[in-house]
Formats: structure tokens, sequence, C-alpha cells
């Protein structure tokens, strides 16, 4: 039944990862479209655009954290199977942060997409045919400042979890778990004591999970926050187009090397 | 590890979808509000925090604040943790300068810049009685610590320095007979700024030689020694008087002056391959070694710095300073850390800061256009809670330049409009 158990519980999460594609793909579309639709209707109530830009910025965030919820469920059972998931390609694998992807990377896309052609429109600035007002319109100054400070509350935090990690990975080579890896050895079979160390580690993995979850949400909360709703709509857009693409060339790169999985 | 938890917005388990919403709903209420409110400006907050810092130097004889009467100085910084704005107001009449700054910690995960913007630095006390205001750009390495030195001391060098000479002065002009001639006068004044940038500089160094990583003087603490010898950083130091511009440098942080239109360096960089340079550092028994660019013995990729104790008699702490006199088509004064020079000319960087300051008046834009990049709300933050000065927005808009030409360093930079001030 342990058997069996664990193959369901490995098909459970991978459903869980798949589904959240898929809510991802459905998202990055609504939002594109959300942000057409504003590009072809310049002149519609103002007001109402900002409610409505704020509703989708809601939803994805709840989505978000509806799929950490549910992932953390499947986790307490199987916490290795998130640190190194069968479900990803190896290249989503290879940038995997604590089963998931490091926070400071949004303020890195964020950075790169307010520079996004920014020197097209710099050379039109310079040229008289766009205002100062609309070019420091895009990012104004209070916002670098709390970008530039929600990223080094960020990377901080990201860092204090990263020697954390390191301490639970060293652990496994403490004397303790090292007499006990040898006696099962002799003993075959598992030691209850073994078992026990294992447990207490998987715990500690499951908690590393919950915090750099948190700061995953939280870091993306902050950000949406310090942005303007359409601004936070097309940094989502462009958030969830990112990782669909590194799927998309995981995937390819895997099928090139003669790695085959399904979908 | 703590204070990141402090940091951070609420405790634990409390940032619920449902609150977030909520405080964004709340934020956009806000700026609504704000918009409304915008024909009676007040002042913003992040201003007075700076100037609420205002340091612990003795010679501040009142804190500088913000007031929205007439004369209302335009003082705009904004950013991180890396800034000092110090503001000094002897009397109501005193001219403020009009300036703006941006200090980011960019593509680097580590935050090593640092600024310090003193208004006032010396008051009607110096000998031609002139208000005198002091910026720097400080670009720290193996480690924040110098350049967080710097700013918090540099300045203080500076005036005290300076109130040496004019303290002597004091005794032996009082003989002499009235104004001499202008240029006298003048070159006296430039020897003396010569003289007090130097002293300020070798004071700094020694304070940095002599201070480890961990804050302690006099290596009483446990520290490995290297820990002492291995930060350093570098230093622009600005000093504007109504006639003159007067700027020391030791590395490769950089000011330039906009003046009608072109780019006049104030600074050169000081790089091991500069010829001079590399003749002085040869001279001095040191070697200059390509390893990713002409570095000091192979390890650091400037010839002049404060601290950096392992590289001294070669990489020494002596600035070199030019004296500039104030022109009438002279723009702005742009100061900067590599993260803006690697990556943007000065020639550039003074078009953009020169057009941002010359735009005609704010022109209430009410358009509600919106298209992917150009967001068009601007009245709301700019003219509603706190307007940016244009100086703030063309240290703004430099910085995200650099950031969009892929800078990975720390970006500072601080524009200081030479019209208005």
């Amino acid at each position: 039944m342990a058997e069996k158990g664990s193959t369901s519980d490995q098909a459970a999460s991978e459903r869980c990862f798949l589904e959240w594609m898929k809510i991802q793909e459905d998202s990055q579309k609504e939002l594109f479209q959300a942000l057409k639709a504003i590009e072809n209707r310049p002149n519609s109530n103002h007001e109402e655009t900002e409610r409505q830009l704020t509703q989708l910025v809601d939803k994805s965030i709840e989505q978000f954290q509806d799929y950490i919820d549910r992932r953390m469920q499947l986790a307490k059972n199987d916490v290795s199977l998130f640190f190194a998931p069968v479900w990803c390609s190896t290249r989503e694998a290879s940038l995997l942060w604590i089963a998931g992807c490091r926070p400071s990377v949004f303020i890195r896309l964020a950075y790169s997409l307010t520079g996004y052609e920014l020197e097209t429109r710099m050379a039109e600035f310079l040229q008289g045919m766009k205002s100062m007002e609309e070019l420091a319109g895009e990012l104004t100054p209070q916002q670098m400042e709390q970008l530039d400070s929600l990223q080094m509350r960020t990377i901080k935090e990201e860092e204090r979890l990263t020697s954390e990690l390191a301490r639970v990975q060293e652990e496994m080579a403490d004397q303790t778990v090292v007499g006990i890896a040898m006696r099962s050895m002799k003993e075959e079979g598992g030691s209850e004591e073994l078992e026990r160390a294992l447990e207490k580690q998987d715990g500690e993995m499951v908690r590393l999970i919950q915090q750099a979850d948190k700061l995953r949400i939280r870091t993306l909360n902050e950000l949406t926050e310090i942005f303007r709703p359409l601004q936070a709509v097309l940094f989502l857009a462009f958030s969830k187009k990112l990782h669909l693409s590194i799927r998309e060339w995981g995937q390819r790169s895997d099928r090139r090397h003669g790695r085959f999985r399904n979908s | 590890m703590t204070e990141v938890h402090c940091s951070m917005p609420s405790g634990d388990d409390e940032d619920t979808p449902a609150k977030c919403r909520e405080r964004r709903r709340r934020r956009i209420e806000m700026r609504r509000l704000a918009t409304v409110s915008s024909a009676n400006p007040s002042p913003s907050t992040a201003h007075h925090q700076k100037e609420n810092q205002t340091g612990t130097s003795g010679f501040e004889k009142k804190r500088g604040q913000k007031t929205d009467g007439d004369g209302n100085p335009e003082i705009s910084s904004s950013s991180s943790s890396g800034e000092d704005v110090k503001t000094v107001r002897a009397s109501p009449s005193v001219p403020q300068p009009v300036f703006g700054m941006m200090s980011v910690s960019g593509r680097s995960r580590e935050m090593e810049d640092a600024v310090c913007v003193s208004t006032c630095v010396l008051g009607s006390e110096n000998f031609r009685r002139q208000v005198v205001h002091f910026f720097a750009v400080y670009d720290g390495h193996g480690g924040p610590h110098v350049a967080a030195l710097c700013r918090e001391k540099m300045h203080v060098f500076v005036q005290e320095e300076f109130s040496r000479v004019i303290s002597t002065r004091g005794e032996n002009e009082s003989g002499g007979g009235g104004s001499s001639a202008g240029e006298e006068v003048k070159f006296e004044e430039e020897a003396t700024w010569r003289r007090v940038m130097r002293r300020s500089f070798e004071r700094m160094d020694e304070v940095a030689l002599s201070t480890c990583a961990c804050g302690s003087v006099g290596g009483q603490c446990g520290c490995h020694p290297m820990e002492v010898a291995l930060g350093g950083s570098t230093a622009v130091v600005a000093v504007l008087t109504p006639d003159h511009i007067i700027v020391a440098n030791c590395g490769d942080s950089r000011a330039v002056l906009c003046r009608g239109g072109t780019a006049i360096p104030l600074s050169i960089d000081h790089k091991p391959d500069r010829n001079d340079e590399l003749a002085r550092i040869e001279a001095a028994g040191g070697r200059v070694i390509f390893v990713n660019g002409a570095r000091v013995e192979g390890i650091l990729a400037m010839s002049r710095a404060i601290g950096d104790k392992y590289l001294k008699s070669v990489v020494i702490s002596e600035p070199e300073v030019t004296f500039t006199k104030r022109e009438s088509e002279d723009e702005c004064l742009i100061l900067a850390s590599d993260g803006l020079w690697d990556v943007l000319p000065s020639e550039l960087a003074c078009e953009v800061a020169r057009e941002c300051l010359q735009g005609v008046a704010a022109t209430t834009t009410t358009t509600t256009t919106i298209d992917l990049n150009a967001v068009p709300q601007i009245e709301e933050e700019a003219a509603g809670t706190s307007y940016p000065s244009r100086s703030a927005l063309a240290a703004a808009l430099l910085t995200r330049l650099a950031l969009g030409r892929k800078s990975t360093d720390n970006i500072s930079v601080i524009v200081i409009d030479l019209k208005r001030s």
C-alpha cells in the first residue's frame, strides 16, 4: 500500500503542476488580451480600466497563492519530489531555487521590462517628440526607490534561506546520520532511527519551501503594489510568458538530447 | 536575518491575498485623491525623512526644513539606503541648490555605492561670505564600508579644513587693506580649495585605513587583518560656490559639466592604463597587469582610491582637483558612479539631463491614453503627493537608461541644476 500511495502522490503532484501551467497559459492570454484591448480603446473610462486591471492582478495573485497552497499539501507527503521534480525539463530544473523561482528574478524582470525599447523612446524625447512627463511617468523616481528597497530586502531574505538550505543539506553528513546509515547497511531494512532522521530532514525541507513560497508571494505582492495597475498587468503577463517560454525551450532541448517525457 | 523580518511590511501569515487586494484598492483610492488635491501640493515625506537624518556634525547650527513658502528650496532626492542628504540653513534667505539624485543597487546583489549631499556645508562664515554646497558619489569595492565611511565623514573634513584655513587667514587679513585685485583673490581661492580637498582626502584615507569592515577603529576587533586591508572606495566630490565649481576626484567615478550643450569632464578617471598613472605606478614599484582590463597588481581596476591598504603607496588617495569658473551657459553638473558611465557616454548623459531640465513647465496632461510603454498617469504621482523636481527626474531617467543598457553594477547619479542653483 505504501508503494501505491507514493506513486499516486507523484501523479497528483505532477497533475497539480500541469494544471498550474495550464492556468499560467490561460492567464497569460487573458492579460495580453486586456493590454491589447486598452491599446485599441485609448479613450475608455480611465477609472473603470484601472478597476478592471486591478481585478486581473488580484486574480493572478490569488491563483498563485492557490497553487502554492495545494502544492504545500502534496509536499508534506513527499517533499524531495519538489526539489527534484520529474515533470520539469532539465533546463527548468536547473533554474529552480528551493522548489521554485528566485524571488529576486521578479525585480530583474521588472528592470528589463522598464528598459525595453527605452532607447527608442529616449531618442524621441531628445528630438522633442515625447515629453519628459511621458517618459518619466513610465517609472517614477519614487517607484524606482521602492523597487530598489524591495530588491535589497528580497535579496537579504533570499540569502538567509539559501544558507538555511545549506545547513539542512550539510546536516546529512553529521556524525549521527552517518552512524545510522552505516548501521542500516549491515542490518538491511530501515531502522526506526534512520526513518526518524530522514523525517526530520523532510520536515525542514517542507518548512524551507513554505518560507520560500512566502517570500515569492510577498515579493510579487509588493511589486504589484509599487506598480500602477497597468504596469502590474504588463509585468505579470511577461512573467508568465517567460515561465512558459523557459519550459518550452527546456522541453525542446531535452528532446534534442534524447530525453523524452510525456507532453 | 531578523532585520529582514522586521523590514518586511507585515508579520508572518498576514499577507493574505485579501489583505493585499485591500491595500491595492486603498493605494488607487489615495492616488485618485492626490490627483484631486494636486492644486495645493504638500511636501513629500521622503524629503522630510531624508532631512531628518541631518547628521551628527557639530557644525550644523540649524536643521534644514522644507517649507512651502516662497523661495521654497526645490530639493528632491530619491532612493535607497546608500544616501544621505544634509541641509543646514543659516538664514531663510540662503539660496538652496536644486538637485536630484538616484542610487540603486541595480543588477548587482550588493550595494556598495553611497552618495552624500550636504547643502550649505559652509555658511556665511567663510571669507567671501559665500554659501557653499557639497555633493559626492562614492563607489565602494571589497565591501560597502569604506564608501559608507566617506558618506559619513568627507563633508565634515571639508568643513573643518576650510574653517581652519579661514581662521588663520582671518588673522592675517584683518591687518591687510581692503579688497585686493580680483585675479589675486581668485588665485588665492583656488589654492585654498586645492589645499582643503587634498587635506580632506588625506584625512579620509587615514580614517579608512584604520577602520575595520566591522566598524571598529584601531585594530581592537578580533577580525582578520585583511578585513581592514581589502576595502576601498572611489570618491568624486563637487563643491559648488556662487562663482566656482571645485571637483576633487580619486578613482573612476566622474563629474561632468554640461555647458551650453557640450559635455565638459571635470574629472579624469584614474585608470591604471592612463599614461601618467601607469608611469606613477611603475615609479612607485607597482605593476599594471591585464586581467579582465588593466588592474594594479592584477587586482584593482583603478589607480587611485580611498582605503585599499594592501595596495597603498601604489594606489594613492591624493585627489586631482579642478577649479572651474561658473558661466551663464552652465546647465548642470552630473556626478555618477561607473555603473552609469560604463554604459553611457558623457555627451549623451548631458544631452538627456539638459533636455530634462530645459523642458517647458509641466503641462498637466489629462489624457487617458494608455499604451504598453508610456503610462500616462504622471499627473497623479507628479503633481500630487510629491512633485519630483526636474533634476530628480533627470537623475532617475539616467539611471533607467543605464539599467536599460544592461549595466550590471550599482548606479548612483546626482544631477545639479546650475541654472536654478
